[in-house]
């Protein structure tokens, strides 16, 4: 019966948020501050290297672009074991001591939503009226200026990306399965919660924590929205 | 402010096409100088290296006597484009921006603001959004923003190409204001030959990357009747001793001047005849090709035809109603070779 299913989870989703269960809370919070945490080390280092890919022209730019295009599709679970090799005790940076941490989680999930940053990015800046530079420039802005005037005014396409990432990030779960390996009260969150609970049988509450997932995509998203709305 | 702009030996290249070649030219400080050409001849190209916004393939551009190189040359000139282009903010934040480069304080910024979008005729734009003005209101917050700086030299591109009246009566007195009052040094690239006699004390003609002409303003009834139909070409000799110049696109004309080689051509609009049908005359050059614009000059109307090149062609409005040509149509063009001006290069 998955109707019969899909509503009992809604109520159980109902239930459990009003209700404040203590298990789903905690790891909503972890899928949000995991996925928050990456989207914000990723911005640091794709935004600046979107801009450059944007606004310079140098020799292999498009094999760049399109090597950054190629990896928006990168299966997670492939790049979550290849972080999984990297941080094991045996692996090159296993002192770091990052393999099941919610930081190692962060760094592995920023890796996989930078393409998605410096694509989007990219685009946005590209798609800038190239007069906007020509006009900062005349108007007697250095170079970095103008970098800081073109990422203004594209500030809705780099929104857009920052949300597609963040969304990328909260929905996945090779990466977080993989570095994080799904630890109760320490490195689980939604996507790995639901993949165990479905596991284990109990549909209904999956169901339940998949609502909430959705529920905050669709929250950043509407939130996003109304930010670019202003910034328009 | 007297600065003195001087284009040395400036040529540039887009790839392999020569946008300018070789331009010499000195821009008076203080004065308005008009660039008139037909499309492509360099005009914006040449503003554009003056701004600083790009560096010419060879030569230099010297104001008050020192080579600049394109950033000193930002911070001395800036230019208004001729499409409206601003920021995504406000009026104020538009017109803010180059004052914040220069580290203006806020009460002195306002007041400049005010002051500039008075002299444009926008009093109480601050707070509107640039992008969602008229075009001719955007044009004149283009210029506003550039006096904003108090700019030493002064760059127009096309001011009021596609203006409303208004906006574009506007824009002309700003530019004779600024350049009588504060001695701003200003160039503007002009399609509109009447504009350009308004505005400049001095006219130069560019045609395919050239300046073929300059003269004063005084000049330019003369200037616009002659350079109207201007090509560059190469004269050779022909039969019975006459001379024929190519000037591309197969298209060759015969004259009787006695110069060989690099030429530049003009022919005055009125000397050119329009036929619908192959005139039996004693004219030289007789080229078929169609109408491309009908123009109305009063009682003239100005016809641009193609026959290979464009030509431009002045005729009665009495005439082109009996002929009853429309764009598209098809025209005999028919010049005598005396009416041919030809000048060494």
């Amino acid at each position: 019966m998955p109707l019969g299913v899909f509503v009992e989870g809604l109520i159980q989703a109902i239930r459990l948020i009003l209700t404040g269960n203590p298990e789903v809370l905690s790891v909503a919070l972890r899928s949000i501050q995991v996925s928050v945490l990456s989207t914000i080390l990723a911005s640091a280092w794709s935004v600046p290297i979107a801009l450059v890919i944007g606004l310079k022209n140098f020799p292999g730019k498009r094999i760049l672009k399109t090597i950054f295009q190629g990896l928006l599709g990168v299966p997670t679970v492939a790049l979550g074991l290849f972080f999984f090799l990297l941080l094991s005790r045996s692996g090159p940076v296993g002192f770091l001591n990052l393999l099941f941490t919610v930081n190692g989680m962060v760094i592995g999930q920023s890796f996989l939503i930078a393409p998605i940053l410096i694509s989007f990015t990219t685009s946005a800046i590209e798609s800038t009226d190239v007069e906007i530079r020509d006009l900062a420039r005349t108007l007697g802005a250095s170079e970095t200026t103008v970098a800081f005037t073109i990422a203004r005014e594209s500030m809705s396409g780099i929104l857009l990306a920052i949300v597609a990432a963040f969304s990328r990030a909260i929905a996945e779960l090779g990466v977080v399965m993989m570095v994080g390996g799904n630890i109760r009260n320490v490195t689980r969150v939604l996507t790995t919660a639901i993949a165990l609970e479905t596991a284990r049988g109990d549909i209904a509450f999956s169901i339940a924590l998949a609502i909430i997932l959705l529920a905050i995509v669709y929250f950043v998203t509407f939130l996003v929205n109304f930010v670019q709305r202003r910034v328009r | 402010m007297t600065n003195h702009v001087e284009v040395r030996q400036v040529s540039h290249k887009y790839g392999q096409l020569e946008a300018l070649k070789k331009i010499n030219m000195i821009f008076d400080g203080g004065e308005v100088t008009a660039l008139i050409g037909p499309n492509g001849s360099g005009k914006s190209t040449l503003l554009r290296i003056i701004a600083g916004l790009e560096k010419p393939t060879e030569g230099a551009i010297i104001v008050d006597e020192k080579p600049r190189d394109p950033r000193d040359l930002r911070s001395i000139a800036t230019l208004v484009f001729q499409r409206s282009v601003a920021f995504n903010t406000s009026v104020y934040d538009n017109l803010a921006y180059g004052l914040k480069l220069r580290g203006l304080g806020r009460s002195q910024m306002s007041e400049k603001v005010t002051d500039v979008l008075r002299m444009v005729g926008l009093e109480g734009f601050e707070k509107r959004r640039a992008r969602r003005l008229s075009g001719g209101e955007q044009q004149r917050v283009s210029l506003a923003r550039a006096l904003a700086i108090d700019p030493e030299v002064l760059l127009l591109d096309e001011p009021s190409a596609n203006l409303d009246p208004r906006s574009a009566s506007v824009v002309e007195n700003v530019i004779t204001r600024v350049s009588h009052e504060l001695g701003t040094t200003t160039i503007l690239a002009s399609h509109n030959m009447g504009q350009a006699r308004r505005l400049a004390s001095k006219v130069a003609v560019l045609e395919e990357g050239k300046i073929v002409d300059v003269s004063t303003s005084g000049d330019l009834l003369e200037t616009f009747g002659r350079f109207q139909n201007i090509f560059s070409g190469h004269a050779v000799s022909g039969d019975s001793g006459i001379t024929l110049i190519e000037i591309g696109n197969e298209v060759k004309l015969e004259t009787t001047n006695t110069i060989r080689g690099p030429v530049t051509v003009s022919i005055r609009p009125e000397e050119i005849v329009v036929s619908k049908i192959p005139l039996q005359s004693s004219a030289r050059n007789v080229f078929k090709g169609k109408v491309t614009e009908a123009s109305d000059r009063g009682n003239n109307v100005q016809l641009k035809a193609d026959v290979g090149r464009e030509f431009t062609a002045l005729i009665t409005r009495k005439s082109f109603d009996e002929m009853q040509v429309t764009i598209g149509s098809d025209v005999y063009l028919v010049i005598k070779a005396q009416a041919i001006q030809v000048t060494e290069q």
